[in-house]
């Protein structure tokens, strides 16, 4: 009997973890190497706990006990493009510690919204993925330059596949990467054309 | 009376064969007064425009258009669409891509930008809106298990809609535009076995632009 009972908790207990859909979205940041325009800037990041430890969560009957963890992907991502795009980059701890150093200026990723969409929501069977930021542009000191708004979107391509649960997380995969090549790029660009960041650039040169 | 049946049957599938795959594409083509003046050593490139999700022009199209253009007789030069976009990074992605020659003239205006599309040997650049969509549907075939098969017919009309513009990179000025249409319709009947009659909407689009892209260019 003890057996029989001991065997029907470990059952219940399977069913309940198998309910759970924990994913860590392990993406690859397929971001090529960008046409070198590199603005003669020394640049600090912060990278705020909440960016770090981003984990999107949803609960739903479509979406039951959504958990994904993009955090560390996004700082990646970061890492590998503002090195493109100036002289020389630094990671800081807090906001003191780059007043205290020479840096010119200091950007704080903050991460707005993320939205997903599943092939049955898209008329053209995909996955979509949406990652919404304000990029926080400024000076050492504090005083702020600009704060870039940039949405980055992603898709899979066409969903062909059976497996759903393979499916699921690998057009997940895709389409956040997609999502994140276009953000870098939207990043890129617009730190070369925002009228806010062109205007201290020229105070700055003078 | 089942050899009646089936010479209905073979009669109507001949008729459909000739009927069906059959597409119509219509071309039109506008040249701007300027003179095209490809150099052999000279390249172009093929890209596809996806600015809007619901409209965007399929890779398989650019990469048809592209092969064709550089094999036969007066082919070309053709920078493969990817290459480009990634070696051009971040200037050529779906949301940043010059929209006109005026932003493609402030692009190029970067040296790291205008060197690499020198190396490249650029002179034009081929820019490809459009898609192929199923616009009319009708019929339905039913199948069940076992040896009773499907049964039933099926018909489809497609339609591919694609332009091209083409850039001069040298005089920063629109060299031309080169629109075509074409429709099919498909059919699939079905009598036990389904037998698909596919009108090859899109392979012929391709065909269409690729050849009024090589007399236009050359």
């Amino acid at each position: 009997m003890k057996k029989i009972s001991s065997t029907f908790f470990l059952c219940c207990l399977l069913l309940l973890t198998a309910c759970e859909q924990s994913m860590v979205l392990e993406t690859s940041l397929d971001i090529p190497q960008p046409v070198e325009t590199k603005l003669p800037l020394n640049i600090a990041i912060f990278y705020e706990d909440s960016l770090q430890k981003y984990i999107y969560i949803e609960n739903n009957d479509d979406r039951r006990n959504w958990s994904i963890t993009i955090g560390p992907s996004q700082v990646e991502i970061f890492d590998q493009v503002l090195p493109t795009m100036f002289n020389s980059i630094a990671t800081v701890k807090n906001l003191d510690e780059a007043k205290n150093q020479k840096y010119d200026a200091v950007i704080i990723p903050d991460i707005q919204d993320i939205q997903f969409a599943l092939p049955y929501e898209t008329k053209k069977k995909i996955h979509e993925t949406w990652i919404k930021y304000i990029i926080h542009i400024q000076e050492a000191g504090g005083k702020p330059i600009a704060d870039l708004k940039l949405t980055g979107y992603g898709k899979s391509l066409p969903n062909t596949s059976i497996d759903f649960m393979l499916d699921e997380r690998e057009g997940l995969v895709i389409s956040t990467n997609e999502a994140y090549r276009d953000l870098a790029a939207k990043l890129i660009v617009s730190f070369q054309s925002d009228p806010a960041i062109n205007e201290w650039l020229d105070t700055k040169s003078k | 009376m089942l050899n009646i049946l089936n010479k209905i049957l073979v009669i109507i599938f001949i008729c459909l064969t000739v009927v069906a795959c059959n597409t119509i594409t219509v071309i039109n083509e506008h040249k701007a007064s300027t003179n095209i003046e490809l150099g052999d050593k000279e390249s172009v490139v093929l890209l596809g425009r996806r600015h809007l999700s619901q409209h965007e022009t399929e890779l398989d199209y650019i990469s048809c258009v592209g092969e064709q253009l550089s094999a036969g007789e007066e082919r070309l030069n053709v920078i493969p669409e990817q290459q480009f976009i990634d070696s051009m990074y971040p200037y050529f992605e779906a949301s940043t891509a010059p929209m006109d020659v005026q932003k493609l003239d402030t692009l190029i205006q970067h040296p790291n930008v205008s060197k690499k599309l020198a190396d490249y040997k650029i002179h034009y650049f081929i820019w490809i809106e459009g898609n192929t969509k199923t616009i009319d549907k009708s019929g339905a075939i039913s199948c069940v298990g076992g040896p009773a098969g499907c049964f039933g017919f099926a018909t489809w009309q497609d339609e591919a809609i694609y332009e091209a513009k083409i850039w001069d990179l040298k005089k920063t000025s629109v060299s031309g535009k080169i629109h075509t249409e074409t429709q099919g319709t498909s059919f699939l009947p079905a009598v036990i076995l389904p037998i698909p009659l596919l009108a090859s909407v899109k392979s012929d689009a391709c065909d269409g632009m690729a050849i009024q892209l090589k007399k236009f260019l050359n």
